[in-house]
């Protein structure tokens, strides 16, 4: 960084962290230090991108909505809201090992507990074609799912997640949570979530977080 | 202002260390903490556990006031677990794999600070050991007492990180 005042010092300079920030600090300064991720300012928390689906008559005939770009977390938190679709399902994620021009489709491993008004549903699986968040859901789901180390060539990718719903018509409210891992110690650079991978998309938010610092 | 989730700090271990604390964490600023624990690589297989550090001293209460129940998350299977009157959060957060490339989640911790309240958590664990490994916790440490940290009891350290944040 070309900066003959950097972070406010000429010549020998403190070490800047968040949390230890010395000097006094012009807008240049504390934008250098925002970009190199010392800058002490908190909400840790932090929007990568969200993404809609309004599609009421399916005539787009969405499947599924891909995040490609996933900035430089350890940490990942995705969180959806009204999710609709054509037809019951299981709500899922899959990972990319090439940016998204194409998704691992076996050999994830996961287990979820699914419980409604009057039954209770176990999934679990060492070799299924996504990472499945719960059982055959349908229309009003919302839930989150934390995905770990996705970006560490040296860790497998796992994630935990918690998810309700409204079943077709009323007849059901649901709970779901659960917890995932595709081993594969590779860098895992997308994300695709789905009903299935089938099922067409009539509605929803999804938004992707990174957790600073994690 | 300040908003959402706010960082406070990160541990690290490694070396063959069993225990890593995390001290200093809890404050009068927060009433909820998370703690992310990404990066686990271990020699040993182990069972995640957890112990609270005293305000007063700094030191691991080991009193046997934890009480912890599960269910476990397996890719072979789900199970239950139950645990009172333990010296730690023990045995409830599923088994992790040595040398697995691992991970272990997260925790929420509720009150820990508040020397008038019992500190509860709950979790959601995601770790490999043969297959997937993981759990869905809640607990309690039954102490009305100031909690400023907390300690990982994990086995043969290779590689651990841990980050902490406050829930504004």
């Amino acid at each position: 960084m070309a900066d003959d005042l950097k972070y406010g010092y000429k010549g020998a300079e403190p070490t800047q962290s968040f949390g230890n920030n010395t000097g006094v600090f012009d807008p240049n300064d504390i934008n250098n230090l925002i970009a190199d991720n010392k800058w002490t300012t908190f909400g840790q928390l932090e929007l990568i991108q969200t993404q809609t689906v309004d599609d009421p008559t399916y005539a787009s005939l969405i499947t599924s909505i891909d995040f490609t770009n996933l900035g430089d977390y350890n940490v990942h938190f995705l969180v959806y809201n009204d999710f609709q679709t054509q037809g019951y399902g299981y709500p899922s994620v899959r990972f990319s090992n090439n940016g998204g021009s194409s998704f691992i489709s076996a050999s994830y491993q996961y287990a979820y507990w699914n419980t409604s008004e009057n039954t209770v549903r176990e999934g679990y699986s060492t070799s299924d074609d996504g990472i499945k968040l719960g059982h055959n859901q349908y229309q009003n789901l919302n839930g989150y799912v934390y995905l770990y180390n996705l970006l560490d060539s040296s860790k497998y990718s796992f994630t935990t997640s918690q998810s309700s719903n409204v079943g077709g018509n009323n007849i059901s409210k649901d709970v779901a949570f659960g917890s995932g891992v595709y081993r594969s110690a590779e860098v895992h650079n997308a994300i695709r979530f789905s009903m299935n991978n089938v099922n067409y998309i009539k509605a929803l938010k999804i938004s992707l977080y990174g957790i600073r610092y994690s | 202002m300040a908003t959402n989730l706010e960082f406070i700090k990160s541990a690290t271990a490694s070396g063959g260390v069993s225990t890593l604390d995390i001290s200093n964490c809890f404050s009068a600023k927060y009433d909820v903490y998370e703690l992310f624990i990404p990066k686990v690589d271990t020699g040993s297989n182990f069972y995640p556990s957890f112990r609270f550090l005293k305000a007063s001293d700094g030191t691991a209460d080991t009193t046997a006031n934890y009480d912890s129940a599960a269910l476990l998350l397996g890719g072979t299977g789900l199970g239950e677990q139950r645990y009172t009157n333990q010296t730690s959060l023990v045995n409830s957060f599923g088994l992790a794999g040595a040398n697995d490339n691992n991970n272990f989640g997260r925790i929420t911790i509720y009150n820990p600070f508040n020397s008038s309240s019992y500190t509860f958590v709950n979790g959601n664990s995601s770790m490999v050991y043969s297959n997937l490994s993981g759990a869905k916790t809640i607990a309690v440490h039954k102490v009305a007492q100031s909690n400023s940290g907390i300690q990982l009891l994990f086995s043969n350290m290779t590689e651990v990180k841990a980050s902490i944040y406050g829930v504004k």
